[in-house]
């Protein structure tokens, strides 16, 4: 899959992550760790994951902005509006 | 059974030799004495036959009686197996010692890959090996995960979740009942290793930060060298030290289940090595593809249940082993420091200790010796 729209790419990763459930029916506002039960690796391997699809930096202190599903498209849309942090 | 592309090559190694013998010494014991190996229930690490083990069924029956009127050698599950299936022991080939038919030459069905054990084949002594859960059903689990979902996939992945929970049952019941635990626990400041570890990955790209488990990893294998008695197993009535500090990491499966598969020699690895060991060991384990010995390797279990998880936990031994350490979520806590009254992300250090290999003076001592090495991050 070959997507820049934040959305569609954060539940591609989180799939591949988190296979056994289904990303796209997760509650938008609440927090993917509870919703998806992550763990830190999986957190770190989502970040990972998207920071290279996207070629961008996502530094550790903005971790928490992407907590949620919504938080994390309007992190990405910044990021992505503006590429230096 | 199904078995999903992608479990065959990642189970290389999966299957070991039943029975699972270690020492040369208890094969010839075990000759001597006549005892059939395959009908020994180990209880060593990973369901290893020790010496006591061929003792205890030298007292007992131990010629295999060939199957009626059919002349041909098979173990009792395997002639369960067979007549529960209509089958006739004698239309089978037989790949046990001497050609005796074992329960894994009784299939349903054409023979699949024969690189997964399914637990239907798995004699009933591997199924209540000490090391849970027998490494054949471990891979199944995980494998299935990554299938296609359908109907029979997740009849099959039920199947396996509940001969994993059985698994686990009997080991700890084992443990339970054999191993006269005591706990303790220490909180302990995290700022030195957080502040550290934030400093470092400021630095790095996301695939090579560091997580705070990998620091935590490493200070108890650092400790362990000092504390050798908890690194090891309790056999035959005595402790046998472990050859390596070989860390079972507790590593839960979404869909259900637990593994604490090993990560070798951690006290000799760097850091960042130890992080990449712990990435691609999260990742197989999840996946399906653990190699069969890491899953008997450890010579301790640490449980992190990291940053989600509670803020203290009090482990179950998995024997053989003798410890088990925990540690819980990073939490902020009121905090002194030198008088003064602070906030500080703290975490909680728990031990559960053997009382028949050690004591708990050692056993505090060692979570000390681990909470030290946490304070000074950079030396480890």
């Amino acid at each position: 899959m070959n997507t820049n729209d934040p959305r569609e790419l954060l539940i591609d990763v989180l799939s591949g992550i988190a296979p056994e459930s289904d990303p796209a029916t997760v509650d938008p506002t609440e927090d993917l760790r509870d919703e998806l039960d992550l763990d830190s690796m999986d957190e770190l391997n989502m970040i990972t994951r998207v920071s290279a699809r996207l070629g961008i930096d996502i530094p550790e202190k903005d971790y928490p902005l992407m907590r949620t599903l919504d938080g994390a498209v309007d992190y990405l849309t910044g990021r992505m509006a503006a590429p230096t942090p | 059974m199904d078995i999903p592309d992608g479990a065959v090559d990642t189970a290389d190694g999966a299957i070991d030799e039943h029975p699972f013998v270690l020492s040369p010494l208890v094969r010839r014991q075990a000759q001597d004495a006549g005892v059939d190996l395959t009908r020994v229930q180990g209880t060593g690490p990973g369901g290893v036959i020790t010496r006591g083990d061929v003792a205890a069924a030298a007292g007992a029956p131990v010629r295999v009686p060939a199957a009626e009127g059919s002349g041909v050698r098979s173990s009792p599950y395997a002639r369960r197996l067979a007549a529960e299936q209509g089958l006739v022991p004698g239309d089978l080939e037989g790949t046990g010692p001497g050609g005796a038919l074992v329960a894994r030459d009784i299939t349903e069905g054409p023979p699949a890959s024969v690189a997964v054990a399914p637990p239907s084949e798995s004699p009933p002594s591997e199924a209540e090996a000490g090391q849970p859960p027998p490494e054949g059903e471990a891979m199944d689990v995980a494998a299935t995960e990554a299938a296609e979902p359908s109907t029979a996939a997740a009849d099959a992945a039920a199947d396996r979740v509940r001969s994993m929970r059985q698994a686990i049952a009997r080991a700890m019941e084992r443990s339970n009942s054999e191993i006269p635990h005591y706990y303790l626990g220490e909180t302990v400041d995290a700022e030195p290793m957080l502040d550290w570890l934030t400093e470092i990955n400021a630095e790095r790209p996301p695939a090579e930060r560091l997580l705070p488990a990998a620091v935590v990893l490493k200070a108890t294998a650092v400790a362990l060298r000092k504390f050798s008695d908890f690194n090891g197993y309790w056999i035959d009535d005595g402790f046998e030290p472990g050859e390596g500090i070989h860390l079972g990491v507790a590593i839960n499966l979404r869909r259900g289940g637990l593994l604490a598969p090993a990560i070798r020699d951690v006290d000799q690895l760097p850091l960042d090595d130890l992080m990449e060991a712990l990435k691609d060991l999260v990742e197989r384990t999840r996946s399906g593809g653990l190699r069969g010995s890491e899953l008997t390797d450890p010579t301790i279990t640490v449980s992190n249940l990291g940053d989600t998880g509670v803020e203290s936990i009090h482990g179950v031994i998995t024997p053989p082993q003798v410890a088990f350490v925990g540690v819980g979520r990073i939490t902020e806590r009121p905090w002194t420091i030198d008088g003064m009254l602070t906030v500080r992300r703290t975490l909680f250090l728990s031990l559960a200790g053997d009382h028949r290999a050690s004591d708990g003076h050692r056993g505090g001592r060692f979570l000390g010796a681990i909470a030290t090495n946490l304070g000074r991050p950079e030396k480890l």
